[in-house]
């Protein structure tokens, strides 16, 4: 009994710098209990067995075994995440239920020029920023400590803070908004230099 | 094996650390028939360490100044659960003299050196004018006063750049920043002054000249209360991140004979002119040209000690207990030999890719490699989490072999069967640095992740052409588990993608439930 099935995926990480959209289609045929036969793109093909409730499986790709382990964490307000482990890398995947999410250039975590975000959970140390403030790109708005490493962040871009959402030795998380930035005009840009 | 007598039985010693190395000192001292005290933060209480000892107690809050770096609760646990001595690990107080001297005023034993030898070599400018003195080549450095910043500007002038800016009281690469630029310098001094006074609670700092092309070469060694002092060789440590090893070895592939000798003999002379007991490490750098220079002297076991272990056939923990029970060394120097080649990588959990951006959650999948020689030192284990409150390094691979090339293809092997789900590693680095040319011909040198951005190092491998079958399986998966995540192993029970379920049903005996 052969099935057409397609699962959206959203490819993170790691070492993903644009984090895209795939829609992923394939053709499986059940061979055993555990084993099916999977058909996709270009006449490719492999087979993969997951025995029973283990958390490693087995995948045969040309005649040749490549032994796996994968794992799925339910998260409460956010999608799925699928993590798969082979041949030492690891490559996360966020599973899309419905419609294709958005797919950014910055990917996943980064800041766009219009704020500042934590890029890891962490406390704040200190801000070097007052709403109003002029900023040049490159300089040092907030620094981040996270499991005794400090980290400096900096404005991504010329522009005038518009507002500050952290203070020194608070503790944040991940992808929170440190401070806001309005871009400022062209032409001040230009004469600032 | 001498067998003297003992003067200091040690029966019952607390663990006064966390994470890997408190598991790897208690598995020894279990092994020694010593009773094992764990002591842990709030964050720790469900942590592995505290699972392998024989009794836990709590210290008690969170911040590192409430919990492992309260000498007063350390000791009133160690009193009070009968405990004769306490094993520092390394970080945290391993390296305090006040504390070594608080055990010795309350009747523990302190696993480690005396409190004046900790003194001596732990500040790194007295050390350096200890050695200096002793006749160990030393880097040059400049010991002003950075406040002064015209001060400090001409210093680095006349050292000429770049320079690395080090915590006088540190180590481990917290409160150390390179510079390039003199443009750079007002900013580099005060961060890692702000790390120094966290990291150790003293900001001080000074500047020392950087030497080019250099390779990091440390030499274990151990001294007794008899006078003996010996040598376990060297340890190769020039692959770092952010002046931070992640892979170490033994031998160095860049010593031959004569210059491992003149060094072994620097490294002892150097303990021996402080009067060193217990274990250490000489820690050098070595130019291109093969001059060598102290760098710092650890008053502690290391980090990467296992690779010792693996080379020598000895066990560095049971020697720091025999040691401070008053025993003579186990071994004299002739008998202790270099045989084969260890490796070792350290696992963290942190992503390469982002600048080493750490990455916290729950151990989904956590599964240690197997194989004849393999050795993995954990201090987590499946269902654990890691969190934002200590060092990303999960645990520390080593693997071993009769040559080099055989430790190394162990070492490639074991990472690939080594699956860690739920935060993002650095396995793929560390996999592509062993393959690496330079790192297979062995000369590279400790600026290697700068010479080869980790980003580099990853797109090499990552390259290939059409739908990668992994995300074809990825899709494959996420349709597997629709309806039984809750009950998998590996799975964070949670609400089942309802809308895949109905598609699945047909395929019958995939639903585990």
């Amino acid at each position: 009994m052969a099935q057409q099935l397609s699962q959206r995926l959203q490819v993170t990480g790691p070492a993903v710098e644009v984090a895209e959209v795939i829609e992923v289609q394939w053709q499986q045929t059940e061979l055993d209990g555990n084993r099916l036969r999977v058909e996709y793109g270009q006449e490719e093909v492999f087979e993969v067995c997951l025995p029973g409730q283990s958390a490693e499986g087995l995948l045969v790709v040309d005649g040749q075994q490549h032994p796996f382990w994968w794992a799925r964490q339910s998260l409460p307000h956010g999608q799925d995440k699928l993590f798969l482990f082979v041949a030492g890398q690891v490559r996360v995947y966020e599973l899309s239920s419905t419609g294709p999410k958005r797919s950014t250039a910055s990917g996943a975590g980064a800041s766009h020029t219009g704020q500042v975000v934590a890029p890891m959970p962490g406390t704040v140390l200190q801000c070097h920023c007052k709403p109003g403030q002029s900023v040049n790109q490159g300089d040092a708005l907030v620094v981040m400590e996270s499991m005794k490493m400090e980290l400096t962040l900096s404005a991504p871009a010329d522009a005038v803070v518009e507002t500050v959402l952290c203070q020194a030795g608070q503790l944040v998380d991940m992808n929170a908004v440190l401070v806001k930035l309005s871009p400022v005009d062209a032409v001040d840009a230009v004469e600032a230099d | 094996m001498g067998k003297k007598k003992t003067t200091s039985p040690i029966q019952k010693v607390l663990m006064a650390n966390r994470g890997e190395i408190a598991v790897r000192v208690i598995k020894t001292l279990r092994a020694m028939g010593i009773a094992t005290v764990a002591v842990y933060s709030d964050a720790d209480a469900q942590a592995c360490h505290v699972r392998h000892a024989d009794e836990a107690h709590a210290l008690g809050g969170q911040a590192p100044a409430d919990t492992y770096l309260n000498i007063d609760k350390l000791l009133a646990i160690a009193q009070a659960s009968g405990c004769d001595a306490i094993h520092p690990g390394y970080g945290f107080l391993s390296e305090n003299a006040a504390f070594a001297r608080a055990c010795q005023s309350a009747g523990v034993t302190f696993i480690g050196p005396t409190p004046t030898v900790i003194e001596q070599m732990g500040d790194k400018l007295l050390s350096k004018q200890l050695m200096q003195a002793a006749g160990v080549p030393v880097v040059p450095s400049w010991q002003g006063d950075v406040s002064d910043l015209k001060a400090a500007q001409k210093a680095v002038v006349d050292l000429g750049l770049p320079v690395l800016v080090k915590a006088a009281a540190g180590g481990g690469g917290k409160g150390m920043r390179l510079i390039e630029s003199i443009d750079d310098l007002a900013a580099g001094l005060a961060a890692a002054s702000r790390e120094a006074q966290k990291a150790f609670g003293d900001a001080r700092v000074f500047v020392e000249k950087f030497i080019v092309g250099p390779r990091h070469i440390e030499f274990q060694v151990f001294g007794d209360t008899h006078g003996n002092v010996v040598h376990l060789f060297e340890r190769d440590c020039s692959i770092q991140r952010r002046h931070q090893k992640i892979i170490e070895e033994s031998p160095s592939p860049k010593l031959d004979a004569t210059l491992r000798q003149a060094m072994a003999q620097a490294a002892v002379a150097a303990a021996s002119a402080v009067g060193y007991t217990n274990a250490g490490t000489v820690e050098f750098i070595v130019g291109q040209d093969g001059g060598f220079y102290f760098l710092e002297m650890n008053t502690r076991l290391q980090v990467e000690h296992p690779v010792t272990e693996l080379v020598t056939g000895q066990d560095l923990v049971e020697w720091q207990v025999r040691v401070a029970r008053g025993e003579a060394l186990p071994l004299s120097q002739d008998a202790i030999t270099q045989r084969g080649h260890a490796l070792e990588c350290r696992v963290y959990a942190e992503d390469p890719a982002q600048n080493f951006m750490p990455s916290t959650g729950p151990l989904l999948v956590y599964q240690a490699p197997t194989g004849p020689n393999v050795r993995l030192d954990s201090g987590v284990e499946a269902g654990d989490e890691v969190t934002v409150h200590y060092d990303p390094m999960l645990a520390k691979l080593i693997t071993y072999g009769a040559t080099r090339q055989a430790a190394l293809d162990a070492m490639a092997e074991a990472l690939k069967t080594y699956p860690v789900l739920g935060v993002v590693t650095n396995h793929a680095l560390l996999l592509a640095i062993l393959r690496h040319p330079e790192f297979v011909a062995g000369t590279f040198d400790t600026g290697f992740l700068s010479t080869h951005p980790p980003t580099d190092l990853l797109a090499d491998q990552t390259a290939s052409d059409g739908l990668p079958w992994e995300t074809v399986l990825a899709g494959v998966l996420s349709r597997q588990f629709a309806t039984s995540s809750a009950s998998r192993i590996g799975a964070v029970a949670g609400p089942a993608s309802a809308g895949a379920s109905t598609v699945w049903q047909e395929v019958g005996p995939w639903r585990n439930n």
